[in-house]
């Protein structure tokens, strides 16, 4: 395991200042998959900037429009407890996504942002509650993009840093189903849906997002439809090239399971709708 | 880099590269071989130790990592030799057979009762989803813990 | 014996000291000026060696030096091979003594499998060694491998071993083929099936470790190792590999965690510790990876089989045949040749009475990590085939696959029982314990489980698995039949202190059977005295009598009953004593509750502490008599012992998905009578837990290459707690014949029938979808497709 140099800045902007001055400096939060990289492929770092303490970065506050401001380096343990995250109705989906993270200790050390940038379990809960990244880099220079988008390939850049997750205020409800791998217990795929249910029952507005396979988590617009069309209306959703095969599981079943994990997820929303 | 930590309430001032791992620093340098290395890869849970008042995966850490920390090893558990609650009712249940996987075993259980004073089977059996164990078919484990919490209520 | 502490479920005294993080496994050792070894593996499944290039390495900082094949010459011989598969010509790469070996220690010229040792360094520290052992440059030229037998055996296959034509070790055979095909000719009803039992990893949780110790001044060699075998390893180091007196070496066997038939092998770490720790005049450690592990220590099963059944319409079974592909791996284990072909094929017959049977093994070298044992090894693969074609017959036939088993068992009757392949079956009820576990998963109101599970969109399965599993191994003069080259027997001491304490010795290593407990059990009770007064020693080779280890389910009834014998001998000798001392004829000396006393003679009587401290002193003992008490015995049983039992699962399936649920699990074993109910239980579930890994979820799969694709725990998945369910367990209670004791082998039969009734289960639940068989392991997927498949 090459690792040059390590520093843990106290101030972000520090944190920035370090990446910016060291080419091929590495951002790390909890650190689980840049040490496990490390340690399999024997790549050379030359300096990890440690964002754990940063204190700036840390916890969960009531964003202006009423949503959620996630600092990213909150930890998923403290994001799934933190009572405003609880009583919100991100809440639910967002415990889930957690619970299918492999164990208590990734959940213990693994950060908000760097669930992100995994693209993952909790990535897909995100895209589905239509969250968006705060991000700064050297300079001051700061902007804003979906999680969506970040994974679809924007970002961040080796200088930025993701500051916070905003989940705008929402009365969707939220519901993660998937299917994990035994071994490292990551899902063979994952559907995470925010879903408005009319008066009745009926599925309104309606997001999906799954993760799964070689690709990060991303939306998916025909499973979107499927779920609000009206039960036993319409055909299967067309998934052609949406998931891939790997030594775990073919894109061919990760795509069947999509299709029934997105109505188990839908079930299980609605099961949590007040109404 | 120089680090400084507290290991079990002892203080551990020490020089180490960035590259060194929480659990070699433990094994190495403390002397605590109690927290073992049997993956490498974060799946065995055998390097578990607390970082405050979490369980963390001690080979999924840098040492560096853990400065201003304090670290707990299942070696500071207890004082004088002498047993938990939760480690009586493992000895009692037999929940240790081989014993390798058992500090961390520990480790991770006794963060789930700090968290949860009451889990069920279910919530028990989640709670060491980080430890694989190939003697016991984690029934006796299962066992103990339950009788853990019955013995405290 | 006293029946207080004989069956009691006494506390292991070991796990005080796991449960505090202060048991010293191998990896945990640190001896003064200590170096540390890396290996340098082979990064193909074969190929050609060109050239080592090991200057660049030599200079990274703290290395001490690099080794390779060329330094070792005429210093370390090859590792042998000494359980080949009996009776049948057979062939093995050379050993210059001309026993059968196993392969050089490091790798001469070729690389044959991909975790094969070319290099080794050593540093200051192991940071260091791993390090520099990247640096190390091995030019190859990639040959064609093999992976498979079917491919190893095929015309114009690449070849292994210049020595073994064909890459054939050696064709195996069991029973009478004449017959058993005369009967299938015959028969009203034949069945037959092919089933892949797939390569496992068994993956104990402490990889293994050796430290090498040399002192110059008495020319000793002292090896602390992962070794459940440290009597049989110093023979075979010395002797064989190393080429040095028994007397030099010294093997000791720290705390071992985990071994499930892993660490009874020769490794090339072994010697190579010692040789170096002598050469470079400090202690040399080497302490595994995971990924090291799963790339070169011993793997499981992996048999393709062919089986064919007969029977009558009315559920009499009358032939049963096996062929058998035995995967081999790149070299022959120190004794995999024979678990491959005698523990698997004389099995086939299971619990049945079986007039005719017959089974072939085909055991084979391929490119893949040598195979040697996995709990239950042999007997599980021979259980899993059974089972399956005898569910398929019952099946056939329409009989309840209960009612068909219960019909063809072994009746009580019939003991002693030769199935007609070589087993002599002890004793048992095998019927009894077989409705013992139909009673405790209420068996007979499973179908309205499987009509509720319908209704909620499931498949219910439900999968018995009956089993009979050889222990004990071995008789000496059997096994020398069986092609084991040594002796199976197990030897004890006990000796009595002063102060009447008592230090029991026992030559096998326990690696988590809670050997300490269970023997001070064992000698307490026999002595008549309180179980903490005896210490159990063991695992060290100066401290300990002779021994041959820990496997094959033999600790308890073969180092038992060894164990038992010295201390009925240590009351002997006492009683001779005390009746001299109370001047009564010795047939008049009772002895009960630690007092010799003579009945009706009030106040003349001594204790066990009396006798200890008068043989001790020595006077006036009866005239002859030796003084204290200090006896060695050695145990070589009459013949092998059979526990026996039967597994019920029953599984859900969700049709959709593939998702597999097991919602019940009985297990009835007979064992004989338990020493301690919560040791041996605690051995039943864990066998438990492997056997379901291997039917739910693990296989070690290669390339064409030979390259290993699942070579860490991202990658092969285990059990964990949430995959495993709780288990309903029973017991019942037949003693062998073959042992002082009656006891009979626990440590791993409780995994021999799970894959049979997890199979079963599976295959049962899918059969409503139109699926004959499917083989292990049961992943979602791979449910989900038969399914599919077999709905066109």
């Amino acid at each position: 395991m090459e690792l040059l140099d390590y520093t843990a800045p106290a101030t972000l902007d520090e944190a920035l200042e370090a990446l910016r001055a060291t080419p091929g400096a590495r951002p790390m939060g909890g650190g689980h998959r840049l040490i496990l990289d490390m340690k399999r492929r024997a790549r050379r770092i030359p300096l990890l900037v440690d964002l754990g303490r940063l204190d700036e970065l840390r916890g969960v506050r009531r964003g202006p429009d009423g949503g959620l401001e996630i600092g990213s380096t909150t930890t998923i343990a403290d994001l799934v407890a933190d009572p405003l995250v609880r009583g919100s109705h991100a809440g639910g989906l967002l415990a889930d996504a957690a619970a299918a993270m492999p164990d208590a200790q990734v959940r213990n050390r693994a950060t908000v942002g760097g669930a992100v940038v995994a693209g993952a379990d909790v990535a897909a809960a995100l895209i589905a509650l239509e969250a968006g990244l705060h991000l700064r880099s050297g300079g001051a220079r700061s902007r804003r993009v979906s999680v969506e988008r970040l994974l679809a390939g924007e970002g961040p850049a080796g200088d930025e840093v993701i500051v916070a997750v905003e989940i705008p205020a929402t009365t969707a409800q939220g519901a993660y189903e998937r299917l994990a791998e035994p071994a490292a217990l990551s899902s063979l795929c994952g559907v995470a849906v925010g879903v408005t249910f009319r008066p009745g029952g009926a599925v309104g507005a309606c997001r999906v997002a799954v993760c799964g396979g070689p690709g990060p988590a991303r939306r998916v617009p025909a499973l979107e439809d499927a779920a609000a069309a009206a039960p036993g209306n319409g055909a299967e959703p067309r998934l052609d090239g949406v998931f891939e095969s790997d030594d775990v599981a073919s894109g061919e079943y990760r795509a069947h399971l999509a299709r029934v994990l997105t109505r188990r997820a839908v079930t299980r929303a609605r099961d949590r709708d007040p109404a | 880099m120089r680090i400084t930590l507290t290991v079990n309430g002892d203080r551990v001032e020490q020089d180490v590269p960035p590259n060194v791992l929480l659990v070699d620093l433990l094994r190495d340098t403390c002397d605590l071989t109690g927290a073992k290395v049997g993956c490498d890869t974060g799946q065995c849970g055998t390097c578990v130790v607390r970082l405050g008042d979490r369980s963390v995966k001690s080979c999924q850490m840098l040492a560096v990592q853990a400065d201003g920390a304090e670290v707990t090893t299942v070696e500071g558990l207890s004082g004088d030799g002498e047993l938990t609650p939760l480690q009586e009712a493992l000895w009692e249940e037999h929940g240790a057979q081989c014993g390798f996987c058992v500090p961390g075993m520990v480790m991770s259980l006794t963060d789930l009762l700090e968290h949860d004073s009451a889990p069920d089977e279910q919530a028990i059996r989640a709670g060491i989803a980080g430890n694989l164990c190939r003697c016991t078919g984690y029934g006796a484990v299962v066992r103990a813990v339950q009788k853990a919490v019955k013995d405290k209520s | 014996m006293t029946t207080e502490t004989f069956g009691a479920g006494l506390k292991d005294r070991d796990v005080p000291a796991m449960l505090r993080g202060d048991t010293t496994f191998t990896s945990d050792l640190r001896l003064p000026g200590m170096l540390h070894m890396e290996f340098v593996r082979s990064e193909h499944g074969h190929a050609r060696i060109d050239g080592i290039d090991t200057a660049e390495a030599r200079r990274m900082p703290g290395v001490v030096t690099v080794v390779t094949s060329e330094d070792l010459a005429g210093k370390l011989m090859p590792m042998p091979c000494i359980w080949i598969p009996g009776g049948v010509e057979s062939h093995f790469p050379p050993h210059p003594y001309g026993v059968p070996g196993a392969g050089p220690v490091l790798a001469e010229g070729v690389v044959r499998f991909i975790g094969e040792p070319v290099a080794a360094v050593v540093a200051e520290t192991a940071e260091q060694a791993r390090a520099a052992a990247r640096k190390v440059a091995v030019a190859y030229t990639p040959l064609a491998a093999v992976t498979t037998p079917r491919q190893a055996l095929a015309e114009g296959a690449p070849q292994l071993h210049e020595a073994v034509p064909g890459n054939l070790n050696a064709l195996w055979t069991c029973g009478d083929a004449e017959r058993t095909d005369a009967a299938i000719a015959e028969a009203e009803v034949v069945v037959e099936l092919d089933l892949y039992n797939q390569r496992t990893i068994n993956n104990p949780m402490e990889p293994r470790a050796a430290i090498g110790d040399y002192d110059p001044v008495k020319d000793e060699y002292t090896l602390y190792a992962t070794t459940q075998s440290p009597h049989n390893h110093r023979f075979l180091l010395s002797a064989l590999v190393l080429g040095i007196p028994f007397n030099k070496l010294r093997v000791i066997a720290p705390p071992i965690g985990g071994s499930f038939g892993t660490k009874g092998y020769l490794y090339p770490d072994m010697p190579l510790v010692l040789l170096l720790a002598r050469t470079l005049g400090r202690p040399v450690r080497w302490a595994d990876t995971r990924e090291g592990l799963m790339r070169s220590t011993v793997q499981g099963r992996d048999h393709l089989q062919h089986v064919t059944l007969a029977g009558t319409r009315d559920g009499r079974i009358t032939a049963l045949r096996c062929t058998s592909y035995a995967n081999l791996g790149a070299y022959p284990s120190t004794i995999g040749p024979g678990v491959a072909t005698a523990l698997m094929g004389r099995s086939v017959t299971g619990p049945y009475a079986i007039p005719n049977a017959f089974c072939e093994v085909h055991a084979v070298f391929t490119n893949t990590v040598p195979l040697g044992a996995q709990r239950g090894s042999g007997r599980a693969e021979a259980t899993t085939i059974t089972e399956r074609v005898l569910d398929l017959y019952a099946k056939e036939i329409g009989a309840d696959p209960a009612e068909v088993r219960l019909r063809n068992m072994v009746p009580p009757d019939r003991f002693p029982y030769e199935n007609g392949l070589g087993w002599t079956y002890d004793s048992g009820d095998y019927a009894a314990a077989l409705r013992r576990a139909l009673e405790l998963a209420d068996y007979s109101k499973l179908e309205v489980l499987r009509r509720e599970a319908r209704e909620r969109g499931k498949l219910l399965g439900v999968g018995i698995g009956s089993f009979v599993a050889i222990c004990g191994v071995g008789p000496s003069t059997r096994m020398q039949a069986e092609g084991m080259l040594g002796g199976t027997w197990e030897s004890a001491n006990v000796r009595v202190h002063p102060n009447g304490e008592v230090a029991a010795t026992i030559g096998s290593t326990s690696t988590g059977q809670s050997h300490t407990t269970t023997f001070a059990q064992i000698v307490a009770s026999e002595l008549g005295i309180d179980p903490s007064a005896v210490t159990i020693f063991q695992a060290d080779t100066q401290k300990a009598p002779y021994g041959q280890g820990t496997y094959g389910s033999r600790s308890y009834s073969v180092g038992g009953p060894a164990l038992a014998l010295a201390a009925r001998q240590v009351i002997a000798k006492m009683r001779t004593a005390a009746a001299h001392f109370l001047g009564v004829p010795e047939d008049q000396v009772e002895y009960a509750d630690g007092t010799f006393s003579v009945p009706g003679r009030e106040g003349a009587s001594k204790t066990f502490q009396d006798m200890a401290m008068a043989l001790w002193y020595g006077w006036s003992l009866p005239p002859g008599m030796e003084p204290t008490l200090d006896v060695t015995t050695f145990f070589d049983p009459p013949d092998f012992n059979y526990p026996y039992g039967s597994h019920l699962a029953v599984v859900e399936i969700d049709e959709t998905t593939g998702e597999l649920e097991i919602v019940r699990y009985v297990a009835v074993h007979d064992v004989g009578p338990v020493g301690n109910p919560l040791v041996v239980n605690g051995q039943f579930e864990g066998s438990i837990a492997h056997g379901l890994g291997q039917a739910l979820m693990e296989r070690a799969r290669y390339d064409e290459t030979g390259a290993l694709l699942t070579a860490d725990l991202t990658t092969y998945a285990m059990p964990r707690a949430h995959d495993i369910p709780r288990f309903v367990m029973d017991t019942t209670e037949t003693p062998s014949p073959h042992n002082p004791l009656g006891v009979k082998g626990a440590g791993e039969i409780a995994t021999v029938p799970v894959t049979a009734a997890v199979a079963n289960a599976v295959c049962d639940a899918l059969r409503e979808a139109g699926v004959r068989h499917l083989d292990m392991p049961y992943t979602p997927e791979k449910i989900w497709r038969a399914i599919r498949e077999a709905k066109g």
